[in-house]
């Protein structure tokens, strides 16, 4: 190897060709141009000119200049300067170890680079090389060795920063192991954070050989955040008068800090689920200061979702805190009262409050004693229950704790139904613009100043019609947060201990007011959240069993699935966990009750490392410089250079053709084309994507479906047995052609459905008004999913006609009372009584007393307290089957006789099918009929 | 010569034809353009003869016929007039255009050539002549007479139809010298336009002009040049080759030859202006970037200029 200052050749013979440079020169020098012919008129005046001098026709000297640096270039590739070639010991093994825990992963690629740098140049010289790593692996690491620097080399590119500390004390046992022979180089790139095993490590290094300390510096510093507090709101009664509430985080970050640290800045950003920035903020440490602190406000809505906190630009695991479940919380419990019953979407307290809550708030429902078991912001109660004597102290606690319970008026809040209420309520409530009275539903009053609604704009169309009244007092204006036009307060609140006890006065529903139906709703809702105190993370609900890990943070502040090697916490344990191999930092648990696991949390102050022997040699980084081989550069180069020549040896022999000189005609043509066909190509895809998804979609619906949408038809249900569906098939067909003929009702060809069908749902079931089920001893049970589409159906508005005839010789067998409740105990069917004399089945078409089928004295049940959906029942259970009486064969003429018997029986057979039909069909508007003769007569006095 | 080839070669002459006649009408167009804007002079002959223009009145003489009085004078006075007419004699030009593979020549597709530019150059005015009454005669390629002195606008279309031809063909005679005798005949007191590059050598225009000379014919040179043909353009190592099978030579350095080259060509032209002051001529310059206009005017103004 040549060596000239700072470059080297490591082929410096190939620079010997550069001695037949001159000779080069001259033979190009030799070469004459080519002639060009021209025709010209004129050439006799050109026969005798004086001949120019020849010398004078060869290369231009910028040429030949071009020429020769080509091969210089070329020459000077070919023997592989480098620049930066490290002088060191020739021979001895090189030892290189490489803090790679959290604090490393600042200016990892300055590391890295260095690593490399050394192993390069060992692998030059054919050295061999260990890379031994400080921080501990999952597994235990295997026994260092020497091996070619190569291997190594592959080694530090698999290397990253780990997301725990280093253990340099295990790291000290693993060198001490390892058998060197000769002289050996030893360079530790340390991360600069001390621990106790620095000594150890050093002194086991020494062994080796001179050791050699590379450090990022004084300036660079790892940076650790610690996890951010968050100022829950614990002066309520200054924030219950406050709108617009607001929080402020706690942000600390620091450093390993020595007398000539910098003042550094660096921005802290809130980051929600999505990666969305949720705010950010300046933290700046002073020169010479281990740790800075800033504090980040933000509205409580965005709080609640942040899902980390990260340095800008520095994303290492110490600089990333995660926010767990115990980090958002401003968790609101909705107390169901009813527990049991039909739930119906839009009819039901729990449905308005939880659309309004969900945006801002994480939401629980459940009974009181399942919501109070773990901490909760917000209790609301909705349907004006009365809280039991039980429960009431349990409640009262929590609210006393700080809780803010919320509760809605109802038909069954009666006055002072229990003490949990923020005013004394008068008995019977007032009802506004009924058809009887005299006045309109009020609207509201702008809110008071006191109030937390304070600012909200009133929209107009939200009207009052009903609501509970307050007993006057002396501070019932001090409790009112809203009011209505006339004064009537609508939200009324008092203190309790460090909570709040806060009353609409109207329900949650849409049945007094219209609030629920208004963004006003979500608003107020939301300005309540906000007034809560939120529940502390002081880790009052551990979760007993262990915490599985859900995503773990890497040493690039990524989060990640968890390995194989990652273990679950105990839960008690978790408070206690540190950031370790088998537990890395991130996020535990099941979800709803996730646990983080944050790095900083469990670190000791950063020191700077100390215990270092004298005799050590400490660098930083910039003195590594890695070697560069110019060789590629210079062949590149010269590449580039030959073709330069080309191009211009073409130029100077006007070997161009005419149409290539210039033309921007042509190019601009080109350009055109182009263009549109880059247009008729783009142009020609979309529509046909478009048009592929379209038909995607209108396949997603099936046929059955489809045509029950289109047309109305009864539909029945598959028992299994032919027979039995034959008679269903047959009974519904003839019951249509009846209604055909006598009613408006003009219904297609009647469905079947399978409830065996796997692709069953209630959507599927929803276009009929009416299923028929006929259900025998042998019925087969259907599986799980179609009883819960039933379910489904029955509680969105449909009808179900049970049809189990019970009698000994039924068509299909008489079915047993304990088969019937097998079945029907599976579904969710609400209390069904006997049908009585008036009841609007009777006279939904035809006036009729009872209603028989192929048997005329089994009981017809219905549902007890019809309320749901318009005072239809959504059940008619009854023996009497009636498909077998309206059965016709392919003639026309009945397929079953009647029980006891008669054409007639059947004529009312099929009255009843009608009334059931259009039962169905209108609803309970015949309901209304039921007092004419009452009215009729009050009217003729 | 088989049946097939003779076939052929009639087939070639009707082809050629067309192409003739489809270059007529832009030659013609061309030149009457030219003519059009050329104001003409008088060509009268400043004396009493036969004329259509009204010369004098005279007294009546013995030898006079009596239809030679004009009554309505003679009315006015007692003795009796004679009108007089002015004497308005056609005088013949000659007109001859080189059309010879040098003057085949041009330097750039923007441009024409020289032969081109020299025909339509002759056709103006032929067309300005015969406008002026005089009668125009061409000469051919070779110096010779084309036919009979002719006037009017046939004579014109005629002429064209002729150097159409002879500019498409690429026939041309063994041997023929760079520049033609003119040894035919030619009407007395004639005067004669000669347009060429006139790049032979000099002692060959000289012969030519002085044979003409000796006829008494009174001539115009004008020479017609295609700019490159006076600058010299190229650069490089160039291999020149005469179009007449003068030969070739080869420049190292064209852009160095270009002084000589220029200086020998100014040396050339004012060899030809000696020679037409000699001969009592006229000597104009014509280049084919420019337009033809101002040489025509010049050219007119020459020509009608001697009679004045």
């Amino acid at each position: 190897m040549l060596s000239l200052g700072f470059i080297s050749f490591a082929t410096p013979w190939a620079l010997a060709a550069a001695a037949a440079l001159p000779l080069v020169w001259l033979l190009l020098r030799l070469t004459p141009p080519s002639v060009r012919q021209i025709n010209f008129p004129a050439a006799r005046l050109l026969f005798d000119l004086a001949p120019t001098k020849r010398s004078a026709a060869h290369t231009p000297p910028w040429l030949m200049l071009l020429r020769v640096t080509v091969l210089m270039l070329a020459l000077l590739g070919l023997a592989d300067p480098i620049l930066n070639v490290r002088q060191s010991s020739e021979d001895g093994p090189l030892i290189v170890v490489m803090d790679n825990g959290w604090a490393a992963a600042t200016a990892w690629d300055d590391r890295v680079a260095a690593v490399r740098a050394l192993l390069e140049s060992a692998d030059r010289r054919n050295q061999p090389a260990v890379l031994v790593t400080t921080a501990p692996g999952p597994t235990d690491a295997p026994p260092l060795r020497m091996m070619p620097a190569r291997e190594v080399l592959a080694q530090v590119l698999q290397t990253s920063p780990l997301p725990w500390p280093t253990n340099r004390a295990a790291a000290a046992e693993r060198v001490g192991a390892l058998k060197v022979t000769g002289d050996a180089t030893v360079t530790w790139i340390s991360d600069g954070v001390d621990d106790s095993g620095v000594s150890d490590l050093a002194a086991a290094l020494q062994k080796f050989g001179k050791l050699t300390v590379i450090e990022a510096g004084a300036l660079i510093s790892p940076l650790l955040q610690h996890p951010p507090d968050r100022a829950f709101g614990n002066s309520g009664a200054a924030r219950g008068n406050v709108a617009g509430t607001s929080n402020g985080i706690g942000l600390k970050l620091s450093r390993v800090a020595t007398a000539v640290s910098p003042e550094i800045a660096q921005t802290v950003r809130a980051v929600d689920a999505d990666g969305q920035v949720l705010a950010r903020t300046l933290v700046s440490i002073a020169g010479g200061k281990a740790s800075g602190t800033a504090t980040m406000a933000m509205p409580s809505e965005l709080a609640n979702r942040i899902a980390r906190f990260d340095v800008e630009g520095l994303a290492t695991a110490a600089t990333t805190i995660l926010a767990d479940d115990q980090w958002q919380r401003r968790p609101v419990g909705i107390a169901s009262a009813t527990a049991e019953g039909i739930t119906v979407p839009l009819l039901e307290d729990a449905y308005y409050l939880g659309e309004a809550l969900a945006p801002f708030a994480e939401l629980r429902s459940g009974g009181l004693e399942e919501l109070l078991a773990r901490p909760l912001a917000v209790l609301v109660m909705a349907g004006g229950g009365k809280i039991l004597d039980a429960e009431l102290a349990r409640v009262s606690a929590w609210v006393d704790s700080g809780g803010l319970l919320v509760r809605f008026a109802g038909p069954r809040l009666d006055a002072n139904v229990d003490p949990l209420l923020p005013v004394k309520l008068r008995t019977g409530g007032r009802a506004l613009g009924g058809t009887m009275s005299w006045n309109v539903p009020v609207a509201l009053a702008p809110f008071p100043e006191t109030s937390p609604f304070k600012g909200m704009v009133v929209p107009e169309d939200v009207t009052v019609s009903s609501q509970v009244l307050a007993e006057p007092a002396a501070d019932l204006v001090g409790k009112t947060w809203a009011r209505l036009g006339d004064g009537t307060p609508l939200v009324t609140a008092e203190r309790r201990g460090k909570g709040w006890v806060v009353l609409f006065h109207v329900t949650a529903t849409p049945e007094w007011s219209k609030l629920p139906l208004s963004g006003l709703f979500v608003d107020m809702l939301r300005r309540l959240v906000d007034v809560s105190q939120g529940v502390p993370a002081d880790g009052s609900n551990e979760v007993a069993g262990a915490l599985e890990p859900r995503s773990v943070l890497d040493g690039r502040g990524r989060l990640g699935q968890p390995g194989p090697t990652v273990l679950p916490i105990a839960g008690p344990e978790f408070a206690d966990a540190k950031a370790a191999p088998t537990t890395p930092p991130g996020l535990y648990g099941p979800p709803g009750a996730t646990r983080a696991l944050n790095l900083a949390a469990h670190l000791a102050e950063l020191q700077p490392m100390a215990g270092l022997p004298a005799s050590v040699v400490r660098q930083t980084f910039a003195a590594i410089s890695r070697e560069r081989n110019f060789k590629p550069w210079l062949l590149s180069a010269a590449l580039m250079l030959l073709l330069a020549d080309l191009v211009v040896s073409f130029v100077l022999r006007r070997l161009i053709p005419q149409s290539l000189r210039f033309n921007p005609n042509a190019l601009s043509k080109a350009g055109t084309a182009a263009v549109v066909l880059l247009c008729l190509g783009t142009g020609h895809l979309i529509p046909r994507a478009f048009a592929a998804d379209a038909v995607a979609r209108q396949a997603e619906i099936d046929s059955a479906t489809r045509a029950a949408v289109l047309e109305t038809r009864l539909a029945y249900i598959a028992t299994g047995s032919v027979e039995i569906d034959r008679i269903a098939a047959s009974g519904l067909d003839a019951l249509t052609r009846i209604l055909f003929d006598r009613t408006a009702a003009e219904l297609a060809q009647p469905a079947r459905l399978d409830l065996k069908s796997p692709t069953l749902t209630a959507d599927m079931q929803l276009p009929y008004p009416i299923i028929y089920w006929r259900i025998t001893l042998t019925q087969v049970l259907p599986p799980d999913r179609a009883f819960s589409a039933i379910n489904d159906y029955l509680r969105r508005g449909g009808m179900v006609i049970f049809d189990a005839p019970g009698q000994a010789g039924a068509l299909g067998g008489g079915v047993t009372q304990e088969r019937l409740d097998d079945i029907l105990g599976r579904l969710d069917i609400p209390q069904v009584v006997e049908m009585g004399a008036d009841h609007v089945l009777n006279r939904s078409f035809y006036l009729m007393h009872g209603l028989p089928g192929r048997y005329a004295n089994a009981p017809v049940m219905v549902e007890r307290d019809a309320t749901a959906h318009d005072g239809v029942s959504s059940v008619v259970i009854s023996g009497n089957d009636w498909a077998a009486a309206w059965a016709k064969d392919a003639n026309g003429v009945p397929m079953y006789a009647v029980i006891p018997g008669g054409e007639q029986q059947r004529e009312m057979a099929y009255r009843a099918g009608v009334n059931l039909v259009m039962y169905a069909l209108t609803g309970n508007y015949k309901a209304d009929q039921v007092h004419v003769p009452s009215i009729l007569q009050r009217l003729s006095q | 010569m088989n049946v097939s080839a003779k076939r052929e070669q009639s087939h070639n002459l009707r082809v050629r034809a067309d192409a003739i006649s489809a270059a007529l009408p832009s030659l013609l167009v061309s030149a009457r353009r030219i003519a059009a804007s050329v104001t003409l002079g008088s060509h009268g002959r400043r004396r009493a003869g036969v004329g259509d223009s009204f010369w004098q009145f005279r007294p009546y003489s013995k030898d006079d016929t009596p239809q030679a009085i004009d009554w309505r004078q003679s009315g006015k006075f007692d003795t009796v007039f004679v009108r007089e007419r002015e004497w308005v004699a056609a005088q013949t030009a000659v007109l001859w255009c080189d059309t010879s593979p040098s003057m085949r020549y041009r330097s750039s597709a923007n441009l024409v050539t020289k032969a081109e530019r020299a025909a339509i150059m002759m056709l103006a005015i032929a067309e300005l002549l015969v406008d002026g009454g005089e009668r125009v005669l061409r000469l051919d390629g070779q110096g010779r007479p084309q036919r009979a002195a002719t006037a009017g606008r046939i004579a014109v279309a005629q002429i064209a139809d002729a150097v159409a031809a002879e500019l498409i063909s690429t026939e041309r005679p063994e041997g023929a010298p760079a520049m033609p005798i003119f040894s035919a005949a030619l009407p007395r007191h004639a005067s004669i336009v000669l347009f060429s590059d006139f790049l032979a050598p000099l002692e060959d225009i000289a012969t030519s002009v002085r044979a003409l000379a000796r006829q008494g014919i009174v001539g115009h040179l004008i020479q017609v040049l295609d700019p490159a043909e006076e600058t010299l353009p190229f650069s490089g190592r160039v291999r020149f080759v005469g179009l007449e099978a003068e030969g070739a030579t080869v420049i190292d350095r064209a852009e160095e030859a270009r002084t000589g080259y220029v200086s020998k060509l100014i040396a050339h032209r004012d060899g030809l202006k000696a020679l037409a002051t000699t001969a009592g001529w006229s000597f104009g310059l014509h280049h084919t970037d420019h337009s033809p206009l101002p040489a025509m005017a010049a050219l007119h103004n020459a020509v009608t200029g001697f009679r004045r």
